[in-house]
């Protein structure tokens, strides 16, 4: 065996009691698993709360003045959108209706209704870019027909399927086909409905007139080759202070905001994330202290021929590195299993690659260094000269 | 502060430097543990020179500060008051850094093996030579060769775990010395070995003092096995040196003590305190040291040399290495019974009338040996009988 110019003290260490490894490695995997699992679910819910306006075909929106959050819809007139179409830039603009707190579906399997999101917009606008209402236009153009998310909690609707037929909002619905989308935190599942069928089944939508119907978003697709940006501006400076005009981005990220900072979803998950940090620390702090104690005569040996307190700093510094990397692939591992199972269980758009992996794998390495760094200044105390006494 | 300012008052016989490359040299060394009412001093003045190449054995009963010397001088602490030279770097005033840079010329063996369990008898002893890095092909060899001289050959893959109490002590003995150290520090280093294991521990360090790299050795041990081996013999008790002498010269002074009749049967220790009493003197050829007749005293032994002795005017016999001439007159009441004169330069060990005394006062069983001589109980003719050792 051919060793190569360093002793690789740090690594024979760690591995040197293989129970004390899985342990150690378990429980940093375990804090790892937690910031995983806590930023998962942040990013989980706030990607599921925009799921549906990040599916929006175009580049410019209207939205009521007073709205904070597409969860709780504050509308405005129609004429609004029908005046949008006369800005320079604008090529086309579609009403989309949405109600999520006074709309359920009845499942055909139980006879109990259960609160849906119902979306409503023109079926030949292609308002929300999904693939399978696109295809499905002509059967959910027609009256009393629904798109219903595949996704949806079967537990509350049962599974959704094209043929079925049963009640939303006290009226007679057919489910014609089935889209792929994801619920929220608010909502269980999802229907798309045409515009027609959306006044049908919640005609306080409805107004005196056309123009006057209630709309929630208003989604307008600019000119080739327009910039959104001014686009917006143009239709704001058009148009009356009942509505703000964002770009689709800005809408994106506005909502995101609001459930990140304002619910604050966001901030209680953070909390998790700290929580899994600062466990995690004191997790690898305990390891790596008891280890450091156990070998303290060994460590004072070095001192005492030579090695400065720089070097063995290096030593576990070296071997909380080691740790971080096994025990974050470990957690890493596990969350993919979790994160599939949550996933089924909740049906919350859980998904490791998008979870920020290298952020949690930043966070575990900080952590394990951190706590090396503390435990290692064990080693300052360990004094050679007692090896002579 | 230059080493050449310094001349210390080492008169004795058994006190003088084996060479004249000192490699420590200790003037007025105190240390104090604690400060304030706690402080509490355990070096008293101390005053230490030794050679290059020497082996220096340090004895003394616990707590006696034969350890806390050890550390200032292996640098494992820093110097309070006094000045100590280490291989020719000035301790007195030396940081950290500079401590740490002179422990990479120290090889340390302690009591404790202090291994690192999760290391190899191969790679616990390449933590050493990382301090004066080569290929790794040639620190493997280094290493492999030491181990081999310590009758591991066939150990050096296996874990402390695998290993015995005396191999453990080996290989950390190795350790020490795979860097072929300038100086050796150890504390009971046969403590835990058995007598062949010893053998071969103390013939390689006797064999570093001996060899290319005439390597110092300073070791606290209370083996007997070990003081065969030693140049220099330092006893400490309550914080000072109370006796430092040269082993060889001791010896071949008690040996000439013994050979003469007037001190026969005198136990070695009372021997060994009148030969620490003596000093040395040089005589050049044709010098006539002592004359028959007259009053002397003082006692002498060759030490080196060679003279003629004389008896009424005619030529008695040779006096060589271990013989022994001369006569206190004062206190046997007789005068030198011959001539001698130096036919050689010559190095001469003397005892004088007032350490004969002083050796006296402190043995009752001396003094009423001699008394009982004087008094005639034995048959004394010839007090300076020379006897070959």
């Amino acid at each position: 065996m051919q060793l190569g110019r360093h002793v690789p003290l740090s690594w024979r260490n760690l591995t040197e009691h293989k129970l004390r490894l899985l342990a150690s490695v378990a429980g940093v995997a375990f804090a790892t698993t937690l910031m995983f699992m806590e930023n998962g679910f942040r990013k989980s819910i706030l990607d599921s709360m925009v799921n549906v306006i990040e599916r929006i075909d175009g580049q410019v929106v209207l939205v009521s003045r007073t709205l904070y959050t597409l969860s709780v819809p504050f509308p405005f007139p129609l004429e609004r959108i029908v005046q949008a179409r006369g800005v320079a830039g604008v090529a086309s603009s579609s009403p989309l209706y949405t109600v999520t707190r006074s709309s359920y579906w009845r499942n055909p399997e139980t006879g109990r209704d259960a609160r849906v999101c119902v979306v409503g917009y023109p079926p030949e606008d292609d308002v929300l870019d999904l693939p399978e209402l696109k295809a499905a236009r002509d059967l959910w153009s027609r009256p009393n027909t629904a798109m219903a998310d595949e996704r949806s909690r079967q537990d509350q609707f049962g599974e959704f399927r094209a043929g079925q037929v049963s009640e939303l909002a006290g009226k007679r619905f057919e489910v014609v086909g089935t889209f792929s989308l994801g619920i929220n935190v608010q909502t269980n599942g999802n229907l798309v409905v045409s515009d027609r069928n959306m006044m049908a089944a919640f005609p306080e939508l409805d107004g005196p007139s056309l123009m006057d119907r209630r709309v929630h978003v208003g989604v307008l697709r600019t000119s080739p080759g327009a910039d959104p940006r001014r686009v917006r501006d143009a239709v704001a400076a058009a148009l009356p202070p009942d509505v703000r005009v964002m770009t689709l981005d800005q809408f994106i990220a506005r909502e995101r905001d609001f459930w990140d900072k304002v619910a604050p979803i966001g901030t209680v998950f953070y909390i998790g994330v700290v929580m899994g940090f600062i466990v995690g620390s004191v997790i690898c702090y305990q390891v790596l202290y008891s280890d450091i104690s156990d070998r303290l005569p060994e460590f004072a040996t070095l001192k005492a021929i030579g090695y400065s307190n720089a070097a063995l700093y290096r030593v576990v510094l070296t071997q909380a590195l080691y740790l971080a990397l096994l025990g974050y692939a470990a957690g890493l591992a596990v969350s993919f299993f979790l994160f599939q199972w949550v996933h089924r269980l909740t049906g919350l758009p859980m998904d490791v690659p998008r979870n920020n992996p290298y952020l949690i794998l930043a966070l575990t390495i900080a952590m394990c260094l951190g706590s090396g760094a503390f435990a290692a200044r064990r080693l300052i105390s360990a004094d050679p000269a007692q090896l002579f006494a | 502060m230059s080493s050449a300012t310094f001349t210390t008052t080492m008169t004795r016989a058994v006190n003088l430097p084996a060479g004249g490359d000192v490699v420590i040299r200790a003037v007025g060394v105190n240390y104090a543990y604690g400060a304030g009412e706690t402080r509490t001093q355990v070096l008293f003045d101390n005053h230490l020179e030794i050679s290059r190449g020497e082996v220096v054995i340090m004895t003394g009963p616990s707590g006696s500060g034969k350890s806390t010397l050890l550390t200032l001088i292996g640098a494992l602490r820093k110097m309070q008051e006094g000045y100590l030279e280490v291989l020719h770097k000035n301790l007195s005033k030396a940081g950290e850094g500079e401590q740490v840079d002179l422990r990479k010329d120290v090889g340390f063996i302690f009591q404790q093996h202090n291994l690192f369990s999760s290391l190899s008898a191969l790679e616990n002893v390449r933590m050493a030579t990382a301090l004066k890095p080569a290929s790794a092909e040639e620190m493997d060899r280094r290493c492999v060769d030491i181990l081999t001289k310590m009758g591991l050959g066939d150990r050096i893959h296996h874990r402390p775990a695998e290993l015995s109490g005396g191999q453990k002590q080996r290989v950390a003995i190795a350790r020490a010395l795979v860097n072929q150290p300038r100086l050796v520090l150890a504390d009971e280093p046969t403590a835990s070995l058995d007598a062949k294991s010893s053998q071969i521990v103390l013939d390689l360090l006797r064999g570093l003092a001996d060899g290319p790299t005439k390597t110092t050795i300073l070791l606290v041990t209370h083996d007997q096995r070990v003081i065969d081996k030693a140049d220099r013999i330092v006893n400490m008790i309550g914080g000072r040196i109370v006796t430092n002498s040269l082993t060889k010269v001791a010896v071949r002074i008690v040996r000439a003590l013994a050979a003469t009749p007037w001190l026969e049967g005198l136990s070695e220790a009372t021997l060994s305190r009148i030969a620490n009493a003596m000093t040395v003197e040089a005589r050049v050829p044709g010098e006539t040291i002592v004359r028959q007749g007259d009053e002397c005293d003082r006692f002498f032994v060759v030490g080196s040399g060679v003279a003629d002795a004389y008896k009424d005017g005619q030529f008695d016999e040779e006096k060589c290495y271990g013989e022994s001439f001369g006569m206190i007159s004062a206190y046997f009441k007789m005068p030198v019974p011959e001539t001698v004169t130096a036919r050689t330069e010559m190095e001469l060990y003397v005892l004088t009338k007032d350490d004969f005394l002083h050796a006296l006062a402190e043995d009752q069983s001396f003094e009423t040996r001699i008394r009982s001589i004087l008094a005639g109980a034995s048959p004394v003719a010839q007090p300076s009988s020379p006897s070959a050792p």
